[in-house]
């Protein structure tokens, strides 16, 4: 496989971050785990994962001077993927355990699911959800694992790329604006139809 | 509804044992872990069932080269005692953390690690053992009883940020003679995170029996997987006839 493009998976101390240096693994994808700004400049493409909660993952980051890379990478046109915690960072504030500034990539806001409990019915939102995606280039149509409490709420329509649904409220579950990305599943925990999509942007533009 | 092996784990070895006890090796934890995952398991369970007795982390080893080629969310219990350990499992390829004695002896544990980790990594672990129409919760695979009633304990869990819970029935565990619905009802009821139901699984009855009543979010099984019992699509096939919706994989 070209192994020309070299992708940066983000290491800032909350992430799940080996479930997806394995996924590219299988992929023979040239992958550097990494917590180093020069690391990620040098990339060609990066992965934000997300295990954590939103201000503590943003805390990490600011700390580290791991934001302004990640912005200056997003301004340089290469491609960003986020998922889950890391595609929520990539908005203007969350409001998971108070109000939290994001990195501001994507207009919009990070809110609870709306979302009444029940007996069945249940936040977190743990499990298997099929991702309607705007444009149909995604190459498999299948479910994809969640596990989340908050959503992003994108104020720009055209950034929605993926929805989903969960106890008859739909979801933003994916969001793309020109080289940025975001996903609320788990590519890297949904079988074969997450490992297919992370091929996807692992392969594009090579 | 979301299907989970569960697969406990002793010097390097998958075992299982009845009420939690009489540990008997049933095979490698990466055969094991990837046969499940192909044949469309959703979740794996690997509890170190030796952990929190002798106060050692075991576990993180085998995870690294379980989960090498396994891609569906792995949870990670036995002997998560502080943060750092919560790490080093995340570190090792888990997505998730179970924890029980931990949160007996520390139930801040529970709220700092929620805080930091999201309350979607945290699963709070309940070792329930019937003592008339209540339980009692225990830790050490069923060994020790903590005085904690399991229902107030599990309002206390979820209070304190825990994303998941999962409830062990001690007394069914192992027998293949179907769920505690009793104790998962009252937990579900209990609670509006997701719960997952463990323990006595051995005939797609007593799925019937337990969706009847109980809608759990998960189930979670060891015997009737090691032992060729039930495969997971004949519980999945179940399921669907029950109406529950399930993940059409592999």
């Amino acid at each position: 496989m070209n192994s020309s493009s070299r992708v940066a998976v983000l290491d800032y101390g909350a992430g799940n971050v080996r479930s997806i240096m394995n996924a590219l693994a299988v992929m023979n994808c040239d992958a550097v785990l990494t917590d180093k700004p020069e690391d990620i400049e040098a990339s060609d493409k990066l992965i934000i994962p997300g295990v954590g909660a939103f201000a503590y993952c943003m805390s990490q980051l600011s700390e580290s001077g791991l934001d302004v890379a990640i912005k200056r990478f997003a301004h340089s046109g290469k491609p960003i993927l986020g998922i889950c915690v890391g595609m929520q960072m990539l908005f203007d504030a969350s409001e998971e355990y108070g109000e939290h500034p994001g990195l501001g990539l994507l207009p919009g806001r990070v809110k609870r699911l709306p979302i009444e409990t029940n007996d069945a019915i249940r936040l977190p939102h743990i499990g298997w959800n099929n991702v309607e995606f705007a444009e149909k280039d995604v190459s498999m149509c299948a479910e994809f694992y969640f596990v989340h409490s908050f959503a992003c709420f994108p104020d720009k329509p055209g950034d929605v790329y993926g929805a989903s649904e969960y106890a008859g409220v739909t979801f933003t579950s994916a969001v793309k604006r020109n080289n940025i990305c975001g996903v609320q599943f788990h590519p890297e925990r949904s079988g074969a139809a997450g490992i297919g999509f992370l091929t996807d942007f692992v392969e594009a533009g090579k | 509804m979301r299907v989970i092996a569960r697969l406990d784990i002793k010097n390097e070895f998958v075992i299982k044992g009845i009420h939690l006890e009489g540990l008997r090796k049933v095979g490698d934890p990466c055969d094991l872990a990837k046969q499940y995952y192909e044949n469309g398991i959703d979740e794996l369970l690997l509890m170190d069932a030796v952990a929190s007795l002798y106060d050692r982390n075991n576990l993180f080893h085998i995870i690294e080269s379980a989960c090498r080629e396994v891609f569906i969310p792995i949870t990670v219990g036995g002997g998560i005692r502080q943060l750092s350990d919560i790490d080093a499992a995340l570190k090792s390829g888990a997505d998730k953390v179970a924890i029980n004695t931990g949160a007996v002896n520390n139930p801040d544990l529970i709220r700092e690690a929620s805080m930091r980790y999201g309350s979607q990594a945290i699963v709070a672990s309940i070792e329930a053992k019937r003592a008339g129409d209540s339980w009692t919760a225990y830790v050490d695979n069923g060994r020790e009883p903590t005085g904690k009633s399991v229902i107030e304990w599990s309002e206390e869990l979820a209070e304190l940020g825990a994303g998941e819970i999962i409830v062990t029935s001690i007394d069914q565990e192992g027998t293949k003679k179907g769920f505690d619905i009793d104790l998962i009802e009252q937990v579900n009821r209990a609670v509006t995170i997701p719960v997952i139901a463990c323990g006595g699984l051995g005939t797609t009855t007593h799925i019937e029996q337990l969706v009847d009543r109980v809608q759990p979010s998960a189930i979670a099984c060891a015997s009737v997987f090691h032992y060729k019992v039930l495969g997971i699509t004949d519980i999945k096939q179940t399921l669907i006839g029950c109406g529950r919706k399930v993940r059409e994989a592999a």
